[in-house]
């Protein structure tokens, strides 16, 4: 039996004894103990290059899990700590990845009064729709959270690590508002595509420290219930980074819309990030589903990113990239609202792949589909 | 074995045990109608609340009494027919949504839901045992000392 066969019954074995818990599976602990936790495993095939760690063989090598752990102190102080595993396929960026990490691990104290939370340690980042959830397959219509806006496994971080504050406004009226801030730094791993010689490129990574962040946002609810917008912005500190030497500052700003009603999801979001005379990135997405029965649902979506990148002298010349162009389709299938199954075809024409390719290259046309099976508990 | 068939064989495995495990999630998610009362603490002052203000104290987004006692909600066990009427009438919700409701709070680590306990007795028990908590117990249900009923008013 050859190693990939091997994996993937391994997987299915897994899936199919973590599933087999799902009827019975609850959160564990007591009132001051809750442990929760989540497993998505996905077989991948793409039709022509590697894309997001999937290659043309396929792969069940493709998973993320996760063990939650919040402990109450006393009413209004709690610690959190995640522990979690993901897998990428063949993607060059698992060689950054270990099988097992800390995910988070914060103290959250609640100020009752005005109900401020403020969370001290390696917390998620409240950024967007979905970041603090990005990794949860029931909470996701496809397998990942859109590419376009939140990136995976190269140039993102789902976590801060400092000071995270959360303040609830105007909690009893319809436009209830929710303010978020965050301070500190993060770590990511920077990726670029380099000329190894005048006709071949390779990749190579390094993972990179981003300080002095500073970020904040804001989600406007509204009197249509399960209809909001929100936006935010941030600012960080990168040092000497990779082929750029010196010190660079990021800005970056977004924007949401989230419906989210009984039968029906409309999602779009906008981001911009850039560092003067360095880069310009700009992505968005649209999202949308509708359950058809309390249990199939049909999900559509479409994301685009494009790169400017300036001339950085005697390493590269400065270009324009479509590093996203992906177009999706899915059917989800949930078997209880703790199991989820979906399946998935992408189409994708732009730069987002791991094969190694010229950045000035021309867009590389590809399909890939994602077949994966969620759980929580 | 090429690595086409060997893809489509890894597909139908993932796929298969997704089906086969479809079987062993027994739980019905049609909600069955049952009556329930809203049960406080003796010491609570309050005498009636509105459903939406009901609605904050279970889903956590209000956390105290008017008085300033931190709130303690208590659910019934998921499954539980009541605690499905409550989610309906309450929360105005099918108990899907405020299972998703509850996962996104869980899983950004933001909250947790109420403590679960599997019968009426148990519910009524831990309701005696702290001033700030609220729970429900089925219609007609024997309450005992030290727990009154609230009013639900629209």
């Amino acid at each position: 039996m050859s190693n990939s066969l091997r994996t993937a019954v391994a997987s299915a074995i897994a899936v199919t004894a973590l599933s087999a818990l799902a009827g019975t599976a609850a959160a564990q602990g007591t009132d001051k103990l809750s442990i929760h936790g989540y497993l998505t495993q996905g077989y991948a095939i793409s039709d022509s290059a590697l894309i997001e760690g999937i290659p043309k063989e396929g792969t069940t090598d493709y998973r993320r899990a996760a063990l939650l752990m919040r402990y109450a102190t006393s009413d209004n102080d709690n610690f959190v700590l995640q522990i979690a595993h993901r897998r990428l396929g063949n993607s060059p960026s698992m060689q950054f990845e270990p099988d097992v990490k800390v995910d988070w691990a914060f103290y959250e104290h609640t100020f009752q009064k005005a109900d401020t939370r403020l969370r001290v340690g390696k917390a998620p980042i409240p950024f967007g729709i979905y970041n603090e959830t990005r990794y949860v397959g029931t909470q996701l219509p496809f397998y990942r959270a859109p590419y376009a806006m939140y990136h995976e496994g190269i140039y993102t971080s789902e976590t801060v690590d400092g000071l995270t504050l959360m303040q609830p406004i105007f909690t009893g009226s319809a436009w209830a508002m929710e303010a978020n801030g965050y301070a500190g730094s993060f770590s990511y791993l920077d990726f670029i595509t380099t000329r190894v010689s005048p006709t071949a490129y390779a990749y190579v990574g390094q993972r990179e420290r981003a300080s002095s962040t500073l970020g904040g946002s804001l989600w406007l609810s509204t009197p249509i219930d399960g209809l909001r917008f929100g936006g935010g912005a941030n600012r960080y500190t990168v040092q000497n980074a990779f082929f750029q030497p010196g010190k660079y500052s990021f800005d970056g700003w977004n924007g949401a819309v989230d419906a989210k009603f009984e039968r029906v999801l409309l999602r779009s979001e906008y981001r911009r990030l850039m560092a003067h005379k360095l880069m310009d990135y700009r992505g968005w997405y649209m999202q949308g589903g509708v359950a058809l029965t309390q249990k199939l649902s049909l999900n559509g979506q479409a994301e685009r990113a494009n790169y400017i990148v300036q001339p950085i002298r005697a390493v590269t010349a400065g270009y324009t990239s479509s590093l996203v162009r992906d177009d999706a389709a899915g059917i989800s299938y949930a078997f209880t609202p703790s199991l989820l199954l979906k399946l998935e075809g992408h189409q994708t024409k732009d730069h987002n792949l791991e094969s190694v390719l010229a950045p000035t290259a021309a867009p590389v046309k590809g399909k890939y589909f994602i077949s994966s099976l969620s759980l929580v508990f | 074995m090429s690595n086409r068939w060997l893809g489509r064989v890894r597909l139908a495995i993932v796929t298969a045990a997704a089906v086969a495990v479809a079987g062993v999630a027994p739980r019905s998610a049609a909600a069955q109608s049952g009556g329930f009362v809203v049960v406080v603490n003796a010491s609570n002052p309050a005498t009636s609340i509105s459903k939406g203000d009901l609605s904050k104290l279970f889903t956590k987004k209000a956390r105290s009494w008017p008085g300033g006692t931190a709130a303690m909600p208590v659910d019934l066990a998921a499954g539980n027919p009541v605690r499905d009427a409550f989610t309906e009438k309450v929360h105005g919700k099918s108990t899907r949504a405020i299972g998703s409701y509850w996962q996104q709070q869980i899983f950004s680590g933001r909250e947790v839901p109420p403590p679960e306990r599997k019968s009426d007795d148990e519910v009524l028990d831990y309701v005696r045992s702290n001033p700030g908590a609220v729970g429900y117990v089925a219609s007609g249900t024997r309450l005992g000392g030290g727990v009154k009923t609230l009013t639900v008013t629209d």
